[in-house]
């Protein structure tokens, strides 16, 4: 039996997820709380805290993104991305597709 | 840009003077004569520089302790300083409540931001390459052969060749073949002795490790288990829904990305110091706030403040700044007809200007995921 088009939908966001949970692991997350210290081009040692601003995706993915459950990015999507860079945070209402 | 312009910018009182007009040879009868304005072609000037504003202050002052009546005291910040550029010749300028440490706008010039097939620029100064996007720094020494998959030199440049252009030679191209392949340094017939088109083709087809994705540059191939909801069943919980793993996902390291990012020469040109720029068209005008950049946006400098509030790492006293990381993730067809195509995720990062981002000869992108594609062949239940 085909899976319906909300299924594959719902399947996908699913593995959006997965994939931001690859990528912000352990490592990440200390250094979004503490930075990392990095030697920048001009010589001078800095301590870089990645911090995100504006997502763009595809339609499918997008609601996956609000599912964030670590305490500082949860924090990040609905104080930062509101009202100007809403994007991860109320996609739906944004969403011109 | 010329040293000595860049001292004239730092010198020049606000707003800095127009540009000379063109001096044209008077006539014969010596009535003088005038370039006609709308001939006169119009370059943004130079921006200011920031070395010409006053230097940090250490201890800024504390400010006069006021007693609150209120019963909830506001805490006390100290009122924050403020370090303003001279205007430029817009009247733009820049505000920054952190003093920079350093000025990417400073070694601009109207060539690096600018970018047509007709326009004649200067080469910038740093190149980034291709594979840079992909964290490959040592492209040429990822596989034993740089020729891989080919055999050698002249195969390479003859298959080269054959792909480049179009699919019918002009002859443009046959002048191509003698001199970048036949008259090339290296070019040897016997490395043709057992030349075969179709195997050199099934060759490529056959590349095993994309260069791209070998875990020497950091990539990493994982899988994840997405649970699948079956229609018009139930299940207890979502524990209990079946599993599906869905391997092949090549990622790498976000801290990576950021890391050979700032380490790139091209992370002169960041802005790790957001500002607020204004508008202020003559000295007597009201300056207008003026958003044209994520790190002149109000999102970048709460981040940042919030950073410089946030207390230290213990011993640590580097300056902190933000890694502004603007991501996207869109699947993309690689060809007209067919079903090839990629799911990639990449990253940009505000601190860079616009400009400079869309700039595809700068290579500002770069690729940290790729997501398998995932269709009904894989979710449809048996």
């Amino acid at each position: 039996m085909a899976a319906s088009g909300a299924t594959l939908t719902y399947c996908k966001r699913e593995l959006m997820h997965k994939i931001w949970e690859l990528l912000l692991d352990e490592e990440f997350m200390h250094a979004y709380e503490h930075g990392i210290i990095i030697k920048c081009v001009d010589g001078i040692l800095r301590r870089v805290f990645p911090r995100f601003f504006t997502y763009s995706a595809d339609y499918p993915e997008k609601y996956a993104l609000t599912k964030f459950t670590s305490e500082p990015l949860a924090n990040q999507l609905t104080g930062f991305f509101s009202p100007q860079f809403d994007i991860w945070h109320n996609a739906h209402v944004h969403d011109v597709r | 840009m010329e040293v000595d312009e860049l001292l004239d910018a730092v010198e020049q009182p606000c707003p800095t003077s127009p540009p000379p007009e063109r001096v044209i040879p008077s006539t014969t009868s010596g009535r003088r004569r005038f370039f006609p304005a709308h001939f006169q072609d119009f370059l943004p000037s130079l921006r200011t520089v920031v070395p010409h504003m006053p230097p940090p202050v250490r201890n800024p002052t504390p400010p006069p302790i006021v007693p609150s009546p209120s019963p909830s005291p506001a805490p006390l910040t100290p009122e924050p300083i403020i370090y303003a550029t001279a205007p430029d010749s817009f009247g733009l300028y820049r505000s920054y409540t952190t003093y920079p440490t350093q000025d990417p706008e400073a070694e601009q010039a109207l060539d690096d931001v600018c970018d047509a097939p007709g326009l004649l620029t200067e080469p910038p100064c740093y190149s980034k390459k291709w594979w840079s996007g992909f964290g490959l720094l040592n492209h040429a020494t990822t596989s034993k052969n740089m020729y891989y998959p080919f055999l050698n030199i002249t195969v390479f440049r003859l298959m080269d060749w054959f792909y480049g252009g179009s699919n019918m030679k002009s002859i443009a191209e046959l002048d191509a073949l003698v001199h970048d392949v036949l008259l090339a340094d290296g070019f040897d017939l016997e490395h043709l002795r057992d030349f075969s088109a179709t195997l050199e083709m099934k060759h490529l087809d056959l590349v095993e490790d994309a260069p791209g994705f070998s875990a020497g540059n950091g990539w990493k191939e994982s899988s994840v288990k997405v649970r699948l909801p079956a229609e018009r069943q139930k299940h207890v919980s979502e524990d209990h829904a079946p599993e599906f793993e869905v391997s092949g996902i090549w990622h790498r390291s976000l801290l990576e990305v950021i890391q050979t990012a700032f380490q790139d020469a091209s992370a002169s040109s960041f802005h790790l110091t957001p500002f607020r720029l204004f508008w202020k068209p003559n000295p007597d005008s009201e300056p207008e706030r003026v958003i044209t950049e994520l790190y002149n946006s109000d999102a970048f400098l709460e981040e940042h403040e919030k950073l410089q509030r946030q207390a230290k790492e213990p011993g640590c006293d580097l300056e902190r700044v933000v890694a502004a990381m603007m991501i996207w993730s869109d699947s993309t067809h690689l060809a007209n007809f067919g079903s090839a195509s990629l799911w990639p995720m990449y990253a940009f990062f505000g601190n860079e200007s616009k400009y400079l981002r869309a700039k595809p000869s700068n290579f500002s992108a770069h690729h940290f995921a790729y997501i398998p594609s995932v269709g009904h062949s894989s979710f449809s239940t048996t």
